[in-house]
């Protein structure tokens, strides 16, 4: 799993119930402090619900934003389980390693 | 954006901005929503592209070829962000020579391309006379009526008669034109009214019918659906509304440009009766099944011997023409158009000859990079695809700003663009211009791109590692840059000695004498006609009283009207010489302009009288009227002899003697570039009531046209002036489509020139920058600056000759496009040429000269260390 793809996965964790491509993207962005577009948000979305790591369920669509439904993402239980594997690879991995 | 997530992308994006504005302000948000589309760019084409290999189809190898081509690009991308400048040079050269090009060619499109906005217009034929005014002219009634009977290859024909009328009845009476046509006009094109009914054969028979076009209908008569069965006044006349056409529909007519006729009317029968000798009709026809061009231009020589045999008299030295409607209308501006997009095609040809210099230079850096890729294996067919796939990229960047630049040029042209040019307002970028920018940049990139990353790929691992980064062009590398340069210094000089001499003949016509002044002359149409005009004294009275009424305006120093304004076209007959033998034939005899006079006509244009008197007012009242003619037809009718009191006629049974009362010298009445005619002036109407009012004023002319209008409504509120324009305008106007194009492809030839220049200068410091180290050892062994300069600058003129001479090849070749577009002047024109020569070679020697100086002001020490 790509480095953008457990930022994206880890943010939907944390947001839980409210997470939605704005939140992710703030989320991402208040944490690692660089600048995250929504290209390339939407487009690591698109690529985990493809390998079947999270799911979606559109919400509500206001006025502010243009008449356009809300998508809400959550993660499923494959994604969990790609998320600890690669957890635990890295975590493996760093064991002893100073820089 | 992937499809499925765009709306919810598009979403979140506004509520946060609506979140942002309130939070940082309205400047900061759109800063911020900027750059969150600029970035997202590259993550969702990346992504595309995945998406793309992952459902490909293909086989296991086709998947990795795309992969590697996809990874290829992405190479490519990073290495040219890595040069900024290389890059921006390239693609603005491409997107400015992508984008010219696919501007024009949505003009030549529009213009030239697209068909007649008829069913099956390719169809749809003009039939033309020609006789002793050679091509092309319009049928006689007799001849015509005898065509619809005998000819077996046209499906339908039918007969125009264009003519102006002035629409009353409403709060401002208007000049409009219009056409008479036969009753089986409508069908014979394809086109049911859009109301009403279409004009019938009947009708021919029981005028007073009018059908509307789509504009005159919503226009002036306020686009109702219950003007059927009302009335229009036309010359003061009622005609009753039978139908409406559809928008967009015309009477094709080889006098008029698609959609100028605002009303139809079904020509009367006894019109086309009359004389076999008078040709004034155009005929329009549609050609039967399986039938084309030629077989029917066959079919009507067949016809025209037929009635040369039976009418002798008139129709002896007669024959027809069929033109297609496309040619007859749009062919002219086609080749001009054509020309145009040649010249611009040939600059894009220039400026990828530079790109793929440039290219050719830095795959010459790249050798040792090459060279290493080589040694760990890559095939020669992986490096072609690397060194190409920059090439493809930049022209297809290229391209895309072409196509953007391209929106913009076609608005600028459109401005600029000759009104003559028919079909204007419908040029625009459309789909065709859209692949042909397409197929122009991958055009380009093949071209410029294909051969270097060819030849670069094939690298010397040796040879490139033993140098250690010392780059140089192999010879076959540098040969094929030099060639470059060579085609482009040729294509420069081709296409600068076309535009030199299109400038050239652009100036001759312009400063030739047409043998009348145009300065401080307004001109316009009068054209009287309704009911008070029974009569010749009518019209008389009428002139009379606007010549007096104009002339009596404070200003104005001379007034006169003629039937058809110089430069303009005219009509013509031939004329019996007294004295001459009996003609056998209608056609036999000088062909003589006429031309009708009142007023002051002559002094008002400053045509120079140069024997006898101008015209008094008796002349109309004889019996042998005196009428003026011009030089010309005296040198023609009476060669060597005084034409003074000598006579002619327009008619042998019995003669109607015109006298020569005076001579006046020549003017160009059929255009600037046509010789004067033989040319008679009388002080009548003959054969046209209407005319042009010409009047002399000192001041400001534009001051003066309200005055000059009242004055002519006083005299009869409902025939206004139209076409007010000054002499000047109009003389400007017959050379706007001229001027266009001449610096429409002067420009192109300077660009070429300038490219062309950057190319040598790019090639030469090349060839500098790689032998600073020699050229330093040179001079430290004491070789003189003016040595090293010689030494260099000779590269560049032995290419500028080699291109010269190529270029003479071309220049050769096409002095058949430059004939019938040049006057005055020879295809080719050694001055010229010469001209085109020197300044190439000129060129390339700055060009060279530059970095040659720049290399001998570097000490040889410095030059020497530079390794």
């Amino acid at each position: 799993m790509g480095e953008f793809e457990q930022l994206v996965m880890l943010a939907l964790l944390r947001l839980g119930e409210d997470a939605y491509g704005m939140s992710v993207r703030e989320e991402i962005e208040r944490r690692t402090g660089r600048e995250v577009s929504y290209g390339a948000v939407y487009t690591t979305l698109d690529r985990l619900e493809r390998k079947g790591f999270v799911a979606h369920a559109l919400g509500e669509a206001t006025a502010e934003r243009g008449g356009r439904a809300k998508k809400f993402f959550r993660v499923l239980p494959a994604g969990r389980d790609a998320l600890r594997d690669t957890q635990r690879a890295l975590t493996v991995m760093w064991e002893g390693v100073r820089l | 954006m992937p499809a499925g997530q765009r709306d919810a992308a598009l979403g979140d994006a506004a509520e946060e901005f609506v979140l942002r504005v309130g939070r940082e302000g309205w400047a900061s948000a759109r800063r911020w929503y900027r750059r969150q589309v600029w970035r997202s760019i590259g993550p969702a084409a990346r992504h595309r592209a995945g998406l793309l290999v992952e459902t490909w189809r293909g086989t296991e190898g086709e998947r990795e070829r795309m992969a590697a081509w996809i990874n290829d690009f992405r190479l490519a991308f990073r290495a040219l962000r890595r040069r900024p400048g290389f890059s921006l040079t390239v693609l603005v050269t491409l997107a400015l020579g992508v984008g010219a090009n696919t501007a024009l060619f949505g003009v030549f499109r529009t213009v030239f391309l697209e068909p007649v906005p008829l069913p099956h217009s390719d169809q749809l034929m003009i039939v033309m006379e020609q006789g002793g005014f050679g091509c092309c002219g319009p049928a006689s009634g007799p001849d015509y009526l005898d065509w619809v009977e005998r000819n077996r290859t046209f499906s339908g024909l039918t007969v125009l008669s264009p003519t102006t009328f002035t629409l009353t009845g409403l709060p401002e009476p208007e000049r409009i034109s219009g056409t008479y046509v036969t009753g089986s006009a409508f069908d014979m094109l394809g086109v049911a009214p859009l109301m009403g009914r279409a004009l019938l054969p009947e009708d021919q028979d029981a005028p007073g019918v009018v059908v509307l076009s789509y504009a005159l209908w919503k226009n002036q008569l306020g686009g109702g659906q219950d003007v059927l069965g009302t009335t229009v006044e036309l010359d003061g006349t009622p005609y009753t509304v039978v139908g409406v056409m559809p928008e967009g529909f015309d009477v094709p007519s080889p006098w008029s440009q698609m959609g100028s006729f605002r009303l139809y009317l079904p020509f009367q029968n006894e019109k086309l009766t009359e004389n076999r000798g008078s040709h004034s009709f155009p005929v329009v026809g549609r050609l039967g099944p399986a039938q084309t061009k030629e077989t029917a231009q066959a079919d009507m020589d067949r016809i025209m011997r037929d009635l040369a045999a039976e009418y002798p008299q008139s129709n002896g030295d007669r024959s027809a023409r069929v033109f297609t409607v496309h040619e007859y209308l749009f062919g002219n501006v086609g080749k001009q158009l054509g020309l145009i997009l040649g010249a611009a095609g040939v600059v894009l040809l220039i400026a990828c000859g530079n790109v793929a210099g440039l290219l050719l230079a830095r795959a010459a850096g790249r050798e040792t990079e090459l060279a290493v890729r080589a040694a760990l294996g890559a095939s020669r067919r992986a490096m072609v695809r690397l060194l190409f796939s920059e090439a493809l990229l930049l022209a297809l960047v290229g391209g895309v700003l072409g196509l953007l630049f391209s929106f913009a040029a076609i608005d600028g042209l459109k401005a600029v663009l000759p009104p003559s040019i028919p079909r204007i307002d419908r040029i625009r970028v459309d789909g065709w211009a859209l692949v042909f920018a397409l197929g122009a940049s991958a055009f380009t990139a093949l071209l410029f791109g294909m051969v270097p990353a060819l030849l670069a790929s094939r690298t010397n691992l040796a040879a490139s590692v033993k140098e250690g980064g010392y780059a140089t062009l192999a010879p076959a590398k540098e040969r094929l840059r030099n060639a470059f340069i060579v085609g482009q210094i040729a294509l420069g000089l081709v296409l600068a000695n076309g535009a030199a001499l299109l400038v050239q003949s652009y100036a001759a016509l312009r400063g030739q004498d047409f043998g009348f002044d145009t300065d401080g002359i307004v001109t316009m149409a009068l054209n009287p006609a309704g009911p008070r005009y029974q009569d010749d004294e009518a019209y008389v009275t009428f002139y009379d009283q606007v010549l007096q009424r104009v002339g009596a305006i404070p200003g104005v120093t001379s007034v006169g009207t003629i039937s058809r304004l110089p430069l303009f076209g005219g009509m013509n007959g031939s004329v019996w010489v007294e004295g001459t033998p009996p003609r056998q034939n209608a056609g036999e005899g000088p062909l003589v302009e006429v031309t009708s006079v009142n007023g002051d006509y002559f002094r008002t244009m400053g045509i120079p009288l140069l024997k006898g008197r101008l015209l008094e007012p008796d002349d109309s009242v004889s019996a042998a009227p005196g009428v003026v003619i011009n030089q010309r037809f005296a040198d023609v009718g009476w060669p060597d002899q005084d034409p003074l009191g000598k006579r002619f006629s327009f008619d042998d049974n019995p003669p109607q003697w015109l006298t020569v009362v005076g001579v006046v010298g020549d003017v160009r009445q059929w255009g600037p570039e046509q010789a004067p005619q033989a040319q008679m002036y009388a002080p009548f109407m003959l054969w046209s009531s209407s005319a042009y009012l010409t009047v002399r004023a000192s001041g400001d002319l534009g001051a003066l046209v309200p005055r000059i209008r009242e004055a002519i409504q006083e005299v009869d509120p409902a025939q206004p002036p139209s076409d007010v324009q000054t002499m000047e305008a109009r003389v400007d106007r017959t050379f706007a489509q001229r001027r266009f194009y001449t610096t429409l492809i002067a420009l192109f030839a300077v660009a070429a020139l300038f490219l062309a220049a950057a190319g040598v200068y790019g090639t030469v410091s090349y060839f500098v920058a790689r032998r600073v180290r020699e050229l330093g050892i040179r001079m430290a062994l004491g070789a003189g600056g003016t040595g090293i300069v010689g030494l260099v600058v000779r590269r560049g003129i032995r290419l500028a000759v080699w291109g010269v001479l190529i270029g003479l090849a071309g220049v050769w070749a096409s002095t058949r496009v430059v004939e019938g577009l040049v006057y005055g002047i020879d295809a080719v024109e050694p001055l010229t040429l010469a001209g085109g020569c020197v300044a190439l070679a000129l060129v390339a020697v700055a060009a060279s000269a530059l970095p040659a100086l720049r290399a001998v002001r570097v000490p040889p020490v410095l030059a020497l260390r530079s390794e």
